[in-house]
């Protein structure tokens, strides 16, 4: 039986500017449901281009990117807003909280732009918000909260959508040691409990360790 | 549409911010209505386009400076799934909604100043003494005045939302 691939990259090609500076060419990568792979490599390889280009922020020059068999390098607008809000739980690089909400209202945005019912809402942000063990904190204004308390809720709000793949930039990297050993306790039993797919970009070898296949990312001398 | 909490504090839509635009779009609204009722017919006509202009001109800079604060808010919700059109109707509607109340409220202000200060004879027209000529005037003040807001919350949202 063919293996059953939920996201899919086709001779991918990126490059930026005047003169073209290549990012990446002809990049072949297949993802199985379930399967949990990290992404490796320096500065400045163009790890974040590629999470960028599979969750559609950006498009590649050329190939094609096949989410659950659509091209989403050829799509634009409101069918690939869909594609990418139901499909993905993404953890930027740089977080991208709003600030001068709540953790619980943060939490819920992506379920209130998906027009989730409220007592469906209230239900999920408030088992994300246990699973994590942040739910008595729930009402603390996101802006008051340290760095590595941010990216705990930027975990949280990707998932709280129950999106079947998870793309994650560097997750650790602002952190210390305790928030890393709290995501990686996260990250960990939601892999091994819900079987999402999950894309992370990282530096950090225990996060690396728990991913069954390591893709090493070089930089491209021009 | 995004809930009132989030245009509010999410997209720093503040009530200060709010309670300014109420007072300028009834401020705009009182003027024209005291204006109208103490000029002579034949100029009479030019009020509701004042009030039009000066609609559209301070809607416009309120509502484009307000936002201008909330660029990474705005930015944070398109990456979570809020299309242009969403966030543009959220805000319209919120800025139209104080427009309008605040507008109304002038409006209603202007005829309670225009009686109590007797300018005539343009009450007189109003009670019906005159014409019809008055209360179409007035009528057209007033939908000249929310037209006026209308846009210029449009423009301002637009510009805000268009150039990110």
């Amino acid at each position: 039986m063919p293996p059953n691939y939920i996201l899919r990259l086709e001779n991918v090609s990126k490059s930026y500017g005047m003169p073209q500076h290549r990012v990446f060419e002809s990049v072949n990568l297949a993802f199985q449901e379930g399967e949990f792979v990290a992404a490796q490599g320096p500065i400045g390889s163009g790890k974040t281009t590629l999470l960028n280009i599979i969750s559609g922020f950006q498009k590649p020059n050329t190939g094609r990117v096949l989410v659950k068999g659509t091209d989403i390098a050829r799509i634009n607008g409101q069918e690939l807003l869909n594609i990418r809000t139901r499909t993905f739980g993404i953890v930027p690089q740089t977080q991208n909280l709003i600030p001068e909400l709540t953790i619980a209202q943060n939490i819920e945005l992506p379920l209130l732009l998906q027009k989730v019912p409220k007592a469906e809402r209230e239900k999920r942000v408030q088992e994300v918000l246990d699973r994590i063990g942040i739910g008595k904190v729930r009402d603390r204004i996101v802006g008051t909260l340290s760095v590595g308390e941010r990216e705990i809720v930027t975990i949280a709000r990707s998932m709280v959508t129950d999106p079947p793949i998870i793309l994650m930039d560097e997750p650790t990297e602002a952190l210390d040691p305790m928030m890393t050993d709290i995501v990686i306790s996260f990250l960990k039993s939601d892999h091994l409990l819900k079987k999402k797919t999950m894309f992370v970009s990282t530096h950090d070898e225990r996060i690396a360790r728990l991913a069954g296949r390591i893709i090493h990312v070089k930089k491209r001398i021009p | 549409m995004l809930p009132m909490e989030i245009v509010i504090r999410g997209l720093h839509m503040e009530r200060s911010q709010l309670r300014l635009g109420l007072v300028i779009s009834s401020m705009i609204m009182l003027n024209s209505t005291l204006l109208l009722g103490s000029m002579s017919a034949p100029a009479r006509s030019a009020v509701p386009a004042l009030a039009f202009g000066f609609s559209v001109i301070s809607q416009y800079f309120l509502v484009k400076q307000s936002l201008e604060r909330s660029d990474k808010n705005i930015q944070v919700l398109k990456e979570l799934g809020a299309s242009h059109g969403l966030l543009l109707q959220t805000l319209l509607v919120n800025v139209v909604l104080v427009g309008l109340i605040g507008s109304v409220a002038g409006f209603v202000l202007g005829i309670s100043a225009m009686f109590s200060l007797q300018i005539m004879p343009f009450t007189n027209g109003l009670l019906g003494a005159s014409t019809l000529s008055a209360q179409l005037h007035l009528l057209f003040l007033a939908t000249s005045g929310l037209a006026g807001m209308s846009v210029g919350s449009f423009l301002g949202i637009k510009q805000a939302l268009g150039s990110r």
